[in-house]
């Protein structure tokens, strides 16, 4: 009895494998890049950025763009770059913060719902569904209308309505797990349920929840801006995107710069999410290998 | 000598579907009151085509679908009465080997963590013991110790077989439920995991419930045959006897459908036509009577119960 042969080499983990199919993919590698450049605008704009987020240059209001202020000046004689650079800060932390907090929320409801099926299935089914009928942007202007705005309560209330398109990608990806023999396996092996959950079924499940974690950073950042926009949000000196557009919209017949270049950064970054979120998904369909 | 497993009239209905819009049909009833007992280090063969719920009965036996009615014991403990928390520890003693060799192993954790995930569960040892115990593991059932890192998907399928046989062996089960083990696999390779399964028996006197669709191979494997058709057993006996002499005009079928190689051979066939039928409307009386050519008017009323018809041969059909 001879056992076949078997190739030698490095491991090949999923991992690797993913990476592989991720590296080819032109859109995902983009925004990665645009991604990581935007990190380092954030992480380092206190270090980068050319003038004080504050700073008022009375003699140079409304400048245009020139090469001492390569975005131009706002009414008030800010620096427009300085105050993009500070203003990504808001948008990643908003983006990441809130797409956390929906994560987590999505993942536990949805799995509890997918591996104990029946009564807990229906329970939190339904309450994905009442929370469904929200207008999550209308649910949010009320809730910033009774406190006082603040980023944080922004990324909360943004966490908070919009975790069920998580849950039942999750809850999906359990119900036909579950089908999988290396969950019947698991089970004949005496395993935990806890055990179970985590070691077999959550780590096949995450592919598509990191896709649409992806995607929903992209979404967070605009409801952020949205929010900003209508003076709801961020609350000015504080620079946001969102703040800068509405500030920028009185002027946009003489300054176009004002308004450009803040809905610019939030197309770029969007984008950016956007595309390193499908990226992603094709880099994982195994269709696509 | 006293009986490892012992199963009293089993039966495993799945609810009918539809119900608020659509007409609510019939419960299938995939296994409906089976009864059969193995005995220490015996080998019980269990065949039937496709859908006659040889598979489902494999896994409520484990409990891993909650059976509808029945007893079953093993080792005189009931297991359908045993709680949660009691079954759990009652796994160690029974195991199952999966027919889909990719399916059955967890595309995220590696060879080694596979095998090594039992005796985490059931087995208080350090980490190097548990350690040597998978490099043993592996070496006994043809890999290498040094597979233990790899990935399932670098393996082959016949591989993977043996790593789901290491999986399952590995916290010295009595009983091994094996739910057609080889047939997803190459004929070249499915002799190598018989002969694995073989010297296994033999080693660790392991009893098995051999689940497949491949009558030549149960023979070779087994010391009894139970075939089943629609959800019941309708012949159950000793290899030889079965393979020298099938009573049930079913088993006939099924041996000859299988081909012999030898073109002087010359055989009277006995043909059945048709499919199985949908088990949840299975025809009146003896379920095989449409598809019989020996059928009789009492076939069509009653259903033939599950008789000695000589010493040791079990058959249900009214013909003997």
């Amino acid at each position: 009895m001879k056992p076949e042969t078997i190739k030698n080499g490095a491991p090949e983990t999923p991992w690797r494998l993913f990476w592989k199919g991720f590296k080819k993919n032109k859109l995902a590698v983009s925004g990665t890049i645009i991604i990581a450049g935007l990190f380092i605008i954030a992480i380092f704009a206190p270090v980068i950025a050319p003038y004080d987020q504050d700073a008022i240059m009375v003699k140079e209001i409304l400048q245009p763009p020139s090469q001492k202020h390569l975005m131009g000046t706002d009414e008030l004689g800010r620096d427009v770059l300085t105050r993009i650079m500070w203003g990504s800060r808001v948008s990643l932390l908003v983006g990441f913060l809130a797409v956390g907090i929906s994560v987590a929320i999505g993942v536990l409801l949805g799995s509890l719902a997918g591996y104990y099926g029946r009564l807990v299935d229906a329970i939190i089914m339904r309450f994905v569904d009442v929370m469904l009928c929200f207008p999550t942007f209308f649910l949010i202007l009320a809730v910033i209308a009774f406190w006082e705005p603040s980023i944080w309560k922004i990324m909360l209330v943004i966490g908070l309505t919009s975790w069920m398109g998580v849950a039942r990608l999750v809850r999906a990806e359990f119900l036909s797990l579950k089908e999988r023999d290396f969950f019947q396996a698991a089970r004949a092996l005496g395993g935990k349920d806890l055990r179970i959950i985590f070691r077999h079924i959550l780590p096949n499940s995450l592919a598509p929840v990191l896709v649409s974690a992806t995607l929903g950073v992209a979404g967070a950042i605009l409801t952020e801006a949205a929010l900003s926009f209508l003076g709801i949000g961020i609350q000015p000196p504080d620079p946001s995107w969102g703040n800068m557009l509405t500030a920028g919209k009185d002027n946009i017949e003489i300054a176009w710069w004002l308004s450009f270049f803040p809905g610019f950064a939030i197309f770029i970054t969007v984008m950016g999410y956007n595309m390193l979120g499908e990226g992603i998904r094709d880099a994982i369909d195994p269709r696509l290998r | 000598m006293n009986n490892l497993l012992e199963a009293i009239n089993i039966k495993k209905y799945f609810p009918p579907q539809g119900g608020l819009i659509t007409p609510r049909g019939k419960s299938v009833k995939a296994v409906d009151g089976v009864s059969f007992t193995l005995g220490r280090e015996e080998t019980l063969g269990l065949v039937g085509e496709s859908g006659c719920g040889k598979t489902t009965l494999g896994r409520v036996i484990l409990r891993l679908i909650e059976p509808t009615e029945g007893l079953l014991l093993f080792e005189e403990k009931n297991v359908f009465s045993l709680s949660k928390k009691e079954i759990r520890s009652l796994r160690k003693d029974m195991q199952i080997i999966f027919q889909d060799p990719f399916g059955s192993l967890n595309p995220r954790m590696k060879a080694g963590s596979i095998i090594e995930e039992p005796l985490k569960i059931h087995q208080q040892l350090s980490k190097q013991e548990r350690q040597q115990q998978v490099s043993n593991l592996l070496e006994m059932v043809g890999l290498r110790a040094q597979d233990a890192e790899r990935y399932p998907h670098e393996f082959s399928g016949g591989q993977r077989q043996r790593i789901g046989i290491a999986r399952a062996i590995s916290l010295h089960p009595k009983l091994i439920v094996a739910d057609e083990p080889v047939s997803a696999l190459d004929v070249s390779i499915q002799g190598q995991i018989i002969n694995l399964l073989i010297d296994l028996r033999e080693k660790f006197h392991l009893t098995y419930l051999f689940i497949s669709h491949d009558l030549h191979l149960v023979n070779h494997f087994s010391d009894r045959i139970a075939v089943m058709y629609l959800g019941r057993i309708v012949e159950m006996s000793a290899c030889e006897t079965l393979y020298n002499k099938p009573l049930h005009p079913y088993t006939k079928a099924l041996f000859a459908a299988v081909p012999i190689p030898d073109p002087e051979t010359k055989k009277i066939r006995l043909t059945v036509s048709g499919d199985v039928p949908d088990p949840s409307k299975p025809p009146t009386g003896c379920h095989f009577h449409p598809r019989c050519p020996y059928v009789m008017p009492i076939c069509k009323g009653n259903y033939p119960l599950l008789e000695m018809k000589e010493s040791g041969h079990l058959a249900a059909c009214h013909l003997y």
